[in-house]
């Protein structure tokens, strides 16, 4: 088994002659395809796009694209989740352990200038992550109008359920979302119990958080989904304190985004909570909405950034037109695949080739056949690292900046001829994808403004 | 820019290699412009590729990139050659 070390190199893996011939044939095959002109569409060149806004090698589907069992998917209870749970699977003394290895972990990287953990590099983690402590109900994430909508005598904004997607996609895009859909409100993502508060429906014309409750209006049918991408050249550091850093800016730029989005609609005169993590699942509600597929890592797989996207959504009661979940060979490739498993520095990940009912503890939503992660081994790493992990995202093939077309032709193929799905794997592995960068380079190049260094 | 400047060499060396391909009496048959064709879009790519992955801080994988173009090149650009050169002098032999 690969593990991925704090110091190492990478993945690698040898190809044999008769594979890399194999490959070299397909390159050729694809590379030719690909400078006629018939590479598949891709984020930087927007114009090879299918009708709906994806690159041309991505599906619509009418189902979601995970089998469900009805009978035993039931709404989450938020307090179910891996932080609040994974210590009474530790057990205390393992707890008070790994808190102490934390401690030491953190403090040694800081006191012995270690790249990437190293106090600059705190500083930039808690730097970026400041927006993001903001908590659910409060301040960006405000259930109510920060500024009451002006009373211009007109009432709410009226058109239809297209030009209403419209204008919030072209809004949610301005306030930086990577990408955005729209799905009906399917209830069973919705928490069962969210901050220790019931989240309940109810017919009442606002939301509102109350001592013990959470008030969903009943009007509330649609949900928007946000994807926010993460600064690639951060989570090519992980797992440090500065791939952290990517992922806490993607905490803060989701209370950012949601926030202004949930306030744009509000000042058209509709209902808009903003959401994070709270509230509902976002996995099943960005697959609802278009937004992806789910991989091995129980994580969403973007066509565009791969999993590495944080995201976020907003309930509202606008009507609008809906998206349909796509499907784009995430769920073949993971099965080959299996990158990311091997290289999870705490065995969290399945190593199954296929998905499974079976739920690995509390904090797996059960009712879905996927991969199921072990939230407490994932989280006993990041106290055995001293910092967030997404060793996963970054070995994960799907996660490439979008510099080049080969990218699109290798995922346009991997959607298309899933019998190369074996071979793309380890090519992946043997063209050195995945590798840790080095941490203090990162300083010395000036990246893009705001990380968007995927676009 | 960087589709500007190959525009610019590959109308360059194409000229340059019809010039030859006259001066020394040589007809290509259909499929080796066919190999040529796939050689130079190959070729194209791994340029692109090579480019983009430098601006993706991936320096790492150009060489193999490179040494995986390179070896496309030299089998289709090579099987052209050998199939143009290699039938010329039967038929200056046989004016």
């Amino acid at each position: 088994m690969k593990k991925d070390e704090l110091q190492s190199s990478g993945p690698s893996q040898g190809v044999s002659r008769r594979t890399f011939v194999k490959g070299t044939l397909a390159l050729t095959a694809l590379s030719a395809a690909a400078a006629a002109g018939c590479a598949p569409g891709s984020v930087a060149s927007a114009g090879n796009t299918s009708r709906f806004g994806k690159p041309s090698w991505v599906k619509r589907v009418d189902k979601y694209p995970v089998e469900i069992d009805d009978s035993a998917l039931t709404r989450y209870d938020s307090g179910n989740g891996g932080f609040s749970t994974a210590a009474r699977a530790w057990g205390p003394d393992l707890t008070a352990e790994l808190s102490r290895i934390q401690q030491s972990v953190t403090l040694e990287g800081v006191r012995n200038n270690l790249p990437g953990n190293d106090l600059k590099a705190r500083a930039l983690q808690h730097g970026a992550a400041c927006l993001m402590y903001g908590q659910p109900g409060r301040l960006l994430y405000s259930w109510s109008a920060v500024r009451p909508p002006t009373d211009y005598g007109v009432g709410p904004w009226q058109g239809s359920p297209e030009e209403a997607a419209q204008l919030v996609k072209a809004a949610a895009l301005f306030y930086g979302a990577g990408s955005v859909g729209i799905a009906r409100l399917d209830r069973r993502w919705i928490y069962s119990r969210d901050g220790g508060k019931d989240l309940v429906f109810e017919d009442v014309p606002e939301p509102v958080i109350e001592d013990t409750r959470k008030v969903i209006p009943e009007k509330v049918q649609y949900q928007i989904s946000l994807a926010i991408p993460q600064s690639f050249e951060l989570i090519a550091l992980a797992p440090t304190a500065m791939s952290s850093a990517a992922t806490g800016f993607g905490y803060s730029l989701m209370a950012f985004v949601a926030g202004l989005l949930a306030e744009f609609i509000r000042q058209l005169g509709y209902v808009a909570i903003p959401c994070g993590n709270d509230t509902g699942l976002s996995v099943p509600m960005a697959i609802d909405a278009g937004l992806g597929e789910v991989g091995r890592t129980g994580r969403l797989i973007t066509p565009e950034w791969g999993p590495n996207v944080r995201l976020a959504k907003v309930l509202t009661d606008l009507p609008m037109a809906v998206d349909k979940p796509i499907v784009f060979g995430v769920m073949d490739f993971c099965r080959k695949c299996k990158k990311c498993a091997e290289h999870c520095p705490g065995d969290a990940l399945s190593l199954e080739t296929e998905p499974s009912w079976e739920i690995t503890g509390v904090w797996n939503q059960p009712g879905k056949k996927v991969w199921q992660e072990d939230a407490a081994k994932c989280l006993k790493a990041w106290r055995e690292l001293g910092t967030g992990c997404s060793v996963c995202v970054r070995v994960c093939p799907y996660t490439k900046r979008a510099e080049t077309m080969l990218h699109d032709v290798v995922k346009g193929t991997i959607s298309t001829m899933p019998t190369l799905s074996s071979f793309i794997a380890k090519a992946d592995d043997w063209f050195g994808y995945g590798v840790r960068k080095d941490p203090d380079a990162w300083w010395r190049r000036l990246g893009r403004s705001f990380g968007r260094d995927g676009f | 820019m960087l589709w500007f400047v190959l525009g610019i060499l590959v109308t360059l060396g194409g000229l340059a290699l019809f010039g030859w391909l006259r001066r020394n009496d040589l007809r290509p048959k259909w499929y080796a412009w066919v190999l040529f064709a796939i050689g130079l879009l190959n070729a194209l790519f791994i340029i692109e590729a090579s480019v983009g992955s430098l601006r993706e801080d991936e320096a790492g994988v150009i060489a193999k990139l490179v040494l995986v173009g390179v070896i496309v090149l030299g089998l289709t650009w090579g099987a052209a050659w050998r199939l143009t050169t290699g039938r010329a002098p039967s038929r200056s032999a046989g004016a």
